[in-house]
């Protein structure tokens, strides 16, 4: 069985890392595509752009969301990715250091399927790893025009 | 047969052996049935104890075969025999008893019947009990004996002992009947016992009764007792008719009858009686009274009167009812005589009435001010001063000022005002106008009460001293009038002692002396010595030497050398008399009447002539004759002198006495200029009256010459108080306003609305930048003057003023002539008349120019100052949101890296094939706390920064459950601990639900931290009410605590008392605490002491009760 691919939205080389660490700590059977702001994700999504030539077969299961980033921020991919009818079947989970209220209103007003807070240890940022597999990858049904 | 025959033989005797035997013991049975009866019998005749008792020892020695009965009742414990009879009866003489069971004689068979035994001794000889008496019985034949115990319901009473000379008589059947009589005995000594007590009772009640009965005798009161039959609840009128029928007297006592002067038996028979003996007009209230109480079951009392022969005699009827079960009622009642009372009450309503009179006549009044309810009381001399009744008029403090003559309102309310504010009592002669408008002179002094240090009273006297003024000011002025009547006197004046030497001489006299004898007088010389001429010194010794003798007498002479300078004198001697009463002297006064008789013809006619016309222009004259110096005075001349015409002979000198002291000077000087150059005067003086009142008059003169001399003058009196007063008044109270509004740069005016004329002080035309020159100050230099734009509003407020709808108290604008503006405050008061018609407008301007545009000035200041707070406030709110966004960026981007330091590290450390030392992880983990740590402190800072930003809702909420699920969460995380809540429940207060949790989570969560190390930790809540709006809540511990100094620093941020490893946290917790319970208008503070533990007293607003 094909390993679900999962589309990791983040800026920060940091955090980039640490999620590394954490999936493979995690053990998370699944394979993960990193974006490094909103365009490029778009980009990959729809495979366009600099992306127009990717394997148009490898649709994300989950995207991983971060909101503040340079060029589009998260909040402006989401929209955009909302605004498409493929794209709108997609679950994004919004993985953020902001907690501010008008953030989370807006994330999910844009139509986010939820929204976690980057933890600060690395242990915890590894059980919330093997929390996204469970509940999004392994408990979750996704749309049956999902591809 | 033969024995058989013996047999019977034998059995024959033993038959009638036995049936003798049977027939005695019957005759002894039928004895004592005989006697039992007879016994019985005894007692029903029986009428006292002691006989009963021998009739009964009879009867049983009489009809039964008993030797010897005796009956022994217990006295002190020892039996004594109170009744006996049989011929053995020696036996008893000095017999020995006892009743005592320790005493062998007690053991005898009377001590055991007492003891409630019935005992037989059916043989004397053996009986060892008896041994004691047994020789002595023997001796009397006694062989067998019964003592049988008397039981009433006292126990047992007495013992029945009965003898026999024979043994065997007490059988079973015997002793039956025996004790059926003891018992019968008994029945009748507790009957005769309940006779005593009933009789011993009887005797107490009746004592008692008699003792009533002196009381009731004794009693200065009556006293009655009577019963109402069941009536419907009548009225006054049907209540007399009915009396006579409802009424029952049970009982009247002689004082009673005695008062009401009603015979008790006729009284009985007919209660109604005492409706005719009550006064004819009391009796309607009589009834009223009877009937309403009757009606109502009430206790009731009346006072009123009796008829009664002499004087009236007063009573007081009180009762009190008590209801019966058919309705109706008794009365019990006391009637009183008062008429020893009433005459106590009406001497003293006759001294309270010589008081008032007294209080009159000295015209002295009280007044009392009641601060608590701000009332006057005035005293009926109060009134009477006042010229007020009583009964129409309520005096209040302001109105009575209002009596005040004008000029000293002010003085009497300041007064006041003192006595009341600050206790000071006041004492002042005051001008008062009455209310007929007399003026006059009061004097007005105060007393304040003072309760708990504040003054509740102010009371004090008031007198009418108009006449006592006048009479100390008219003494002061006879001195000076009688010397200068001494001096300025026409004729020759002078005084001698009784050595002829002068004690005073006028300059008549000293001119007299010169022009007749060329000699100079001086005090103290020897008068006679300068008569040279001596026929004159013959007859001035002898006129002289008459007077001091103690004659007053007039005689006529002539003195002077003949020829040379002769004078016709009529010369007044009088003697002087000492204060002692002595004569210590004469005085003599001489009147040259050379010329006097001339004009008398001509006199008559202008008199005559005058007191037509006078009288019917309430013009009085005057006429003088210069040569004989007599004055003539009209009727209504007199009249205005409030004298009697005809009654006084006017004088010149007594007329010039009637001029006020000031005036007397005046009034000579134009009769003497008048006398002189035969100029007439017309003059406006002031007269005091006989009456002693201060009037003005209009005094006019004419001369009469004749030869080129005056030698009458005669001329017009008129009586012109009245408008003079008001002059006076007005020009007085000008002058005083004057004085007391130049300090205050007030201008005055005063517009007379009838006459239409105003009057403007000096300030006044300042004001208005005029002079009177150029203007009068009317009404229209007024109207010019204000500032068209004004002119309107003004005059509007001008005349609600005087229609009295407001008070005129307005500011208007005035526009001098030079085009200067000026703005003016303006106050006025409008007087009335007694009806109330408004008469005159009194008011004072004041230039508040400056003080207008010192206003204007604090005004643009204001107005500049209020432009620059909302620019600086909004410059304020600017930044700060600038800041709180600043503090949110740095802490949300601070957390990037910290979460990379702390990610990677805790990589690092979750890494199996790292190959760290121990040391490394050691240090690592240390990196991990410290990032933990600082994530704390952001994520704190950032609440903090939250907490001024986000909305603060105030909704109802009870914290006490708020602090339940912050404890449960406390719990939850350290289940182990065990910690002992004290939350009151509930506490309802105002406040945002998500920030009072984040105030609980850091109290209670502090509370939970510092008590970790207590072994019984402790968590108290408690709220109380602080007023309407606010709650404190306390949050307490047992816990570690924290040195008292400290208190204030706790609440700043970072601010920490313990160090981190003892107790972990941010130090921001209580920063964030403060800045939550300051969003809600409350206040948070701390007390703590080291080792005891802290309290947390914080306060929030709670719901207020809506208003119905």
């Amino acid at each position: 069985m094909k390993r679900p691919v999962v589309l990791l939205v983040e800026d920060s080389p940091d955090d980039l890392a640490l999620m590394r660490l954490a999936i493979e700590e995690a053990e998370a059977p699944f394979e993960f595509v990193v974006a490094t702001d909103g365009q490029q994700a778009l980009d990959w999504v729809f495979s366009r752009g600099a992306q127009a030539g990717r394997d148009g077969q490898v649709y994300p299961a989950l995207i991983l969301l971060d909101l503040n980033m340079p060029a589009m921020s998260g909040l402006e991919a989401l929209q955009a990715l909302r605004a498409d009818p493929l794209g709108r079947l997609i679950p994004v989970v919004v993985l953020t250091t902001s907690e501010m209220p008008s953030d989370i209103a807006r994330a999910y007003e844009g139509g986010a399927n939820a929204y976690l807070q980057k933890p600060m240890a690395f242990s915890d940022l590894v059980s919330l790893v093997e929390a996204i597999q469970a509940f999004w990858l392994s408990f979750n049904v996704l749309h049956p025009d999902a591809r | 047969m033969k024995g058989a025959r013996g047999y019977r033989r034998i059995q024959l005797p033993m038959v009638l052996i036995r049936r003798r035997a049977q027939e005695r013991e019957n005759t002894h049975l039928t004895h004592l049935y005989v006697a039992l009866v007879q016994a019985n019998q005894a007692m029903l005749r029986a009428t006292g104890e002691a006989d009963l008792f021998q009739d009964i020892c009879r009867i049983c020695v009489e009809f039964a075969p008993f030797g010897l009965v005796w009956l022994a009742v217990l006295k002190e414990g020892q039996p004594c025999i109170v009744a006996a009879a049989g011929p053995m009866q020696g036996y008893l003489d000095g017999l020995a008893l006892s009743a005592d069971p320790a005493d062998p004689l007690g053991q005898g068979p009377t001590g055991r019947a007492f003891r409630g035994e019935s005992v037989i001794c059916e043989n004397w000889a053996e009986d060892p009990q008896l041994a004691p008496w047994r020789e002595r019985a023997a001796r009397f034949g006694i062989r067998s004996s019964g003592s049988f115990p008397v039981r009433t319901q006292q126990g047992v009473e007495a013992v029945l002992t009965l003898y026999a000379d024979r043994a065997g008589i007490f059988q079973q059947d015997k002793i039956g009947l025996l004790e059926e009589l003891t018992s019968n005995i008994a029945f009748a000594m507790n009957q005769f016992r309940l006779e005593r007590q009933r009789l011993a009772a009887e005797a107490a009640m009746r004592e008692e009764q008699r003792i009533y009965q002196d009381l009731v005798k004794a009693l200065p009161a009556g006293i009655y007792r009577l019963r109402v039959q069941p009536v419907p609840a009548p009225t006054a009128a049907e209540w007399e008719s009915i009396y006579f029928t409802a009424y029952a007297i049970e009982f009247a006592s002689d004082r009673f009858c005695e008062i009401t002067g009603l015979d008790h038996g006729a009284f009985k028979a007919n209660p109604g009686l005492i409706l005719d003996r009550i006064h004819p007009e009391d009796r309607a209230d009589f009834s009223a009274r009877i009937a309403e109480a009757v009606t109502q079951l009430v206790p009731c009392w009346w006072e009123g009167r009796l008829v009664s022969e002499g004087s009236p005699c007063w009573v007081r009827f009180e009762s009190i009812p008590r209801r019966l079960p058919d309705g109706g009622s008794t009365w019990t009642g006391v009637l009183t005589d008062i008429t020893g009372r009433r005459r106590r009450d009406n001497a003293f309503r006759r001294m309270h009435d010589l008081l008032r009179q007294a209080e009159s006549i000295a015209k002295l009044g009280g007044w009392e001010i009641d601060l608590d309810n701000s009332t006057l009381y005035w005293s009926e001399e109060v009134f009477r001063i006042h010229e007020l009744d009583p009964a129409s008029y309520t005096p209040t403090v302001e109105s009575s000022i209002q009596f005040y003559a004008p000029e000293w309102r002010p003085v009497i309310t300041r007064a006041v005002q003192r006595a009341i504010e600050t206790g000071e009592n006041f004492d002042l002669d005051l001008e008062l106008l009455t209310a007929t408008g007399r003026r006059l002179w009061v004097h007005a002094t105060s007393e304040v009460v003072l309760q708990d240090g504040r003054v509740v009273k102010v009371l004090g006297a008031f007198r009418d001293i108009a006449q006592e003024r006048l009479a100390a000011e008219t003494l002061a002025k006879s001195h000076a009038i009688l010397a200068g009547i001494l001096e300025s006197a026409e004729g020759p004046i002078f005084s001698v002692d009784r050595d002829y030497r002068y004690t005073s001489f006028n300059k008549s006299h000293e001119a007299a002396m010169k022009a007749l004898y060329g000699r100079e007088v001086t005090l103290g010389s020897y008068m006679l010595d300068h008569q040279t001429v001596p026929a004159d010194r013959e007859i001035a010794k002898a006129n002289l030497d008459r007077a001091m003798a103690g004659e007053a007498f007039t005689e006529a002479a002539i003195y002077g050398e003949e020829g040379l300078s002769r004078s016709f004198f009529e010369v007044v001697h009088t003697p002087i008399l000492s204060a002692a009463g002595e004569i210590s002297g004469a005085a003599v006064f001489a009147l040259d009447i050379t010329q006097r008789r001339q004009a008398e013809a001509a006199l008559r006619l202008v008199t005559d002539l005058l007191r037509q016309t006078g009288h019917i222009a309430g013009v009085g004259g005057w006429e003088l004759d210069l040569e004989t110096q007599s004055l003539f005075w009209t009727e209504e001349t007199f009249r205005i002198h409030d004298l009697e015409p005809g009654a006084y002979s006017p004088t010149v000198a007594t007329a010039i006495q009637f001029y006020a002291q000031e005036w007397r000077p005046v009034i000579t000087q134009a009769v003497q200029t008048a006398i002189e150059t035969g100029r007439a005067f017309d003059l406006e003086l002031e007269v005091i009256t006989a009456k002693g009142r201060r009037i003005w008059v209009h005094a006019t003169s004419q001369v009469v010459t004749r030869d080129g001399r005056v030698v009458k003058m005669l001329g017009a009196f008129q009586d012109i108080s009245e408008r003079k007063w008001n002059e006076e008044a007005l020009r007085e109270s000008n002058q005083r306003l004057q004085l007391a509004t130049g300090s205050v740069h007030m201008a005055v005016w005063d517009w007379d609305l009838q006459a239409g004329t105003m009057t403007w002080d000096d300030r006044m035309f300042e004001l208005y930048g005029t002079t009177r020159l150029e203007t009068q100050g009317t009404v229209q230099d007024w109207k010019d003057g204000l500032y068209p734009g004004d002119l309107d509003r003004a005059m509007a407020e001008c005349e609600a003023a005087i229609r009295g709808e407001a008070p005129f108290d307005t500011e208007f604008r005035v526009r001098q002539r030079d085009g200067a503006i000026l703005w003016i405050k303006a106050d006025a008061t409008v007087l009335r008349d007694l009806e109330g018609h408004a008469v005159r407008m009194v008011g004072v301007n004041r230039d508040i120019t400056e003080l207008k545009r010192m206003e204007t000035e604090i005004r643009n200041l204001n107005r500049g100052l209020e432009r620059r707070v909302v620019q600086r406030t909004h410059q304020l709110e600017v930044a700060k949101d600038e800041l709180e966004a600043f503090a949110y960026s740095v802490s949300h981007d601070l957390r990037a890296p910290l979460r990379a330091i702390s990610g990677f590290t805790g990589a690092l450390l979750q890494d199996g094939n790292s190959s760290l030392s121990v040391e490394g992880v050691q240090h690592l983990q240390r990196i991990q706390g410290g990032t933990t740590r600082m994530a704390q402190i952001m994520e704190d800072l950032l609440k903090l920064s939250r907490i001024g930003r986000d909305d603060c809702t105030l909704m109802p909420l009870d914290l006490a459950s708020l602090a339940d699920q912050v404890l449960a969460g406390l719990r939850a995380a350290e289940p182990e601990r065990r910690v002992d809540f004290r939350i009151q429940h509930p506490i309802p207060v105002q406040g945002d639900p998500r920030l009072l949790r984040l105030l609980l989570e850091n109290l209670l969560g502090n509370a939970w931290k510092f008590t970790s190390r207590v072994a019984a930790a402790r968590i108290e809540m408690e709220a109380h009410s602080l007023g309407e709006a606010m709650v404190e809540i306390s949050i307490r511990d047992n816990g570690a605590g924290f040195p008292s100094a400290q208190a204030v620093k706790l609440f700043t941020p970072f601010h920490r008392l313990h160090k981190e490893s003892d107790y972990p946290g941010t130090g921001i917790g209580l920063a964030i605490a403060r800045r939550v319970v300051g969003r809600h208008g409350g206040h948070i503070r701390a007390e703590g002491e080291v080792g005891l533990g802290a309290v947390f007293q914080f306060t929030l607003p709670v719901l207020q009760e809506e208003l119905p």
